[in-house]
């Protein structure tokens, strides 16, 4: 497998983060649908995806109405980091500031197929990308694509909602059932 | 926590690179890679004297991808989704060049249905790619409507076209030979609609944007790249059409069925962002007109030739063949061996000259300026890092 | 040296394995003028080019059996038409001068080739990785193995690959007259 040949050399995020200040489950448990529901992406498209991205903010698939709505330039104003493109060997170092720059609580979105695994740019002793972002920081919810339609990120939304606060807040697709393995 | 790493202020390899004619009264500051109005991972190493910029160094490679490597391991069929994603933009052409090279190696003739065919698209693409283009310069110089009226006239280009090629964005639609699906009746009629469309939204986005004072102000006599530093550093496409000269690959190489329509190379002699600006708006009415006329004078018969080789092995020699990309002029220099893979393939990409100028004409303006010079350059940095 | 592009210089009339096939070559490769140049002749050519209007589209490399080999293409705005200078260099010491006094546009592409094929361009003002990471400690990455790589017969067969000199007149005529002239039906 082409993972075998790389030699990852970058160091993984460092994730500890402090506990909350009122740290007593029913508070949590409200402080966290109301975050659910307004998940600050940062602006971070890497490549392609990041039109898709771009399309999921826009007016057809509008994610303010599910509480995505600004998205911050900067990492300290975010809370959510959906990694759209392919990553680099020489962006690595520079994706794990950034997330590290984020306060917590923190969740990434590994959007497309670049993010999950290298995509199509993964072959025998490749040289240049890391394969799947989730080798340097911890990732939340994996979004298959290339790209994923804007539909899909919006489902990869609803999914990380579904993630926070422990259960679903939007219909599901007909075609599939949310298989809820724990 | 790794503290040497984090506190360590003398920079990076290219921080450093950088540094040495620093002058005592100047900053360092980083533009990127991360940033909203950068178009993508381009990093930009400012030293500026208070607002103004004394000296820019862009710093590449941040999504360098490989792609000539990939040429040389995958076969020509293995290859075909790969220069979508180059320019993921105006997909349709990157894929026309490299589909071009190889049929320009092997001689294998293209039916005129799907010549046609391949216009149409790329048309579409091209006035897509400027939509997008128009939207995201806006954004980064503060106004948040337009990019919403751009992205719902994309939509709907991208419905017509995810009919027959199946994708939204990074289409793979062009075959050695011809097309993979026929148009058919439905595609024609959203097309003409469409068209129809963008031509009265034409005024609107004059009346709403172009013709707007704030606008005016931070476009005009910004970032004025006179003729000769276009040819010096190689600029093709809107960069240099902005510029007053009428250079456009479509007339320079004709290739496919494009000596068949009547239209513009629209230019602007301002040589401003301004100049480059209203080329992409006269651009987009340009490929309505070719749209239409080749909608009317759509020929029946194949969409791709009845013998085209699945797997090509062109024979061994070496090709150039060039399309004009909504960017400027996008080649692929393709050196067979015979074999079923290339020998090498060089792509050559119309932003990676566009942007070598930008060191050049960055000294002395304000940082402002420099959003607004980058975002007329129209960069899409992937097909840059390739 | 044709200056058609359509048929290749076949001299000699000597055939070689890959031409077993029908294969003359392209109807029309892309190249209106293709010159083979010693690596001493580079500046002089690429001086003519700029005075008679070329712009530089890219600088390229391959690597053959017989060492680096650098592809140089330039158009022209006005009157177009493509040309192609190909150098060869020595595997061990692959050395050229930079063009960038000339075309500063060059800069980024003599850098892409340094980072890729390990050619190193003398008195160029910046001679750093410009795609590849800094830390890349391995080898050029477009270099081919030993086993892959291919000479200058199997890649362009039939060519006479011979350097031609830059001071002749007939190749400076040749640039100033270098145009799309012949008639292509498609692409």
């Amino acid at each position: 497998m082409a993972q075998e040949d790389q030699d990852i050399t970058f160091p993984f995020a460092d994730t500890t983060v402090d506990a909350p200040p009122i740290n007593q489950e029913p508070v949590q448990k409200i402080i966290n649908i109301c975050r659910a529901m307004s998940l600050w992406p940062i602006t971070f498209g890497i490549a392609c995806c990041a039109i898709e991205m771009m399309s999921f903010g826009m007016a057809r698939f509008d994610s303010a109405r599910f509480g995505a709505e600004v998205f911050r330039p900067s990492p300290r104003q975010a809370d959510l980091m959906i990694v759209a493109g392919t990553i680099s060997n020489k962006m690595a170092p520079l994706v794990t500031r950034l997330y590290e720059q984020m306060p917590a609580p923190r969740w990434v979105i590994a959007m497309g197929n670049c993010a999950i695994s290298g995509g199509p740019f993964v072959f025998k002793n490749q040289y240049g990308i890391v394969e799947g972002v989730d080798q340097i920081i911890p990732v939340d919810i994996y979004l298959p694509g290339c790209p994923p339609r804007p539909e899909g990120l919006l489902e990869g939304l609803f999914q990380l909602q579904e993630k926070i606060t422990g259960r679903r807040w939007w219909p599901t697709p007909d075609q599939a059932q949310i298989a809820k393995g724990k | 926590m790794n503290l040497d790493l984090r506190l360590d202020t003398s920079g990076d390899f290219y921080a450093q690179k950088f540094q040495p004619t620093k002058r005592d009264d100047t900053l360092i500051l980083n533009m990127g890679p991360q940033h909203p109005s950068t178009h993508g991972v381009l990093r930009i190493l400012l030293e500026i004297d208070g607002e103004y910029i004394v000296r820019a160094d862009p710093v590449l490679g941040y999504i360098h991808r490989m792609h000539e490597k990939m040429a040389e391991i995958m076969t020509y069929p293995q290859y075909l989704p790969n220069p979508s994603r180059t320019d993921y933009l105006h997909a349709l052409a990157w894929g026309w060049a490299h589909v071009g090279a190889v049929e320009r190696l092997m001689d294998i003739e293209v039916p005129e249905r799907a010549e046609y065919i391949r216009v149409i698209t790329c048309e579409l693409n091209r006035i897509s790619s400027h939509l997008l283009w128009w939207g995201a310069y806006l954004l980064d110089l503060g106004a948040f409507t337009p990019i919403m009226y751009a992205f719902d006239d994309r939509e709907r280009i991208q419905d017509i076209l995810q009919r027959i090629t199946g994708s939204r964005l990074t289409y793979c639609y062009y075959r050695f030979g011809g097309v993979s699906h026929d148009i058919d009746q439905r595609f024609i009629e959203e097309t003409k609609t469409q068209c129809a469309r963008m031509k009265d939204r034409a005024k609107m986005f004059k009346d709403l944007v172009t013709d707007n004072f704030i606008l005016r102000k931070r476009v005009e006599e910004i970032g004025e790249i006179p003729l000769d530093t276009c040819r010096k550093y190689g600029a093709t496409g809107p960069v240099l059409r902005g510029s007053g000269l009428a250079y456009d690959t479509r007339r320079a190489e004709p290739y496919s069925v494009y000596d068949r329509f009547d239209y513009k190379i629209p230019t602007h002699d301002t040589c401003d962002a301004m100049g480059r600006y209203l080329v992409r708006m006269d651009e987009i009415q340009e490929s309505i007109q070719i749209i239409e006329q080749a909608l009317d004078s759509l020929p029946e018969g194949n969409f791709i030739h009845p013998k085209a080789p699945k797997r090509p092995k062109p024979p061994a020699g070496d090709v150039y063949f060039a399309v004009e990309g909504g960017r400027g002029k996008i080649g692929m220099h393709l050196v067979s061996d015979g074999g079923n893979k290339p020998y090498r393939l060089k792509l050559r990409a119309p932003g990676f000259s566009n942007l070598s100028l930008f060191s050049e004409i960055a000294q002395g303006t304000l940082i402002a300026d420099a959003v607004s010079i980058l975002g007329s350059l129209d960069l899409v940095i992937p097909e840059i890092d390739r | 040296m044709s200056d058609t592009g359509a048929k290749p210089d076949n001299a000699e009339g000597k055939k070689t394995p890959a031409a077993k096939k029908k294969n003359n070559g392209p109807k029309y490769s892309g190249y209106d003028l293709d010159c083979f140049l010693s690596p001493q002749d580079v500046l002089r050519a690429v001086r003519e080019l700029d005075q008679s209007g070329f712009f530089l589209e890219d600088i390229s490399c391959l690597d053959i059996q017989e060492g680096l080999f650098l592809v140089y293409h330039f158009d022209r705005y006005e009157q177009p038409g493509r040309v192609g200078l190909r150098v060869l260099l020595d595997r061990n010491n692959p050395e050229i001068p930079s063009i960038f006094d000339i075309y500063p546009g060059a800069a980024w592409h003599e850098r892409e080739c340094f980072d890729f094929f390990g050619v190193r361009f003398t008195d160029h003002p910046n001679l750093i990785p410009l795609l590849l990471d800094p830390d890349y400690k391995g080898l050029p990455p477009l270099l081919k193995d030993e086993g892959d790589r291919q000479g200058l017969e199997q890649i362009l067969p039939e060519r006479d690959v011979s350097p031609v000199s830059v001071q002749s007149q007939e190749l400076i005529q040749k640039i100033h007259d270098c145009s799309k002239t012949h008639d292509r039906t498609q692409s």
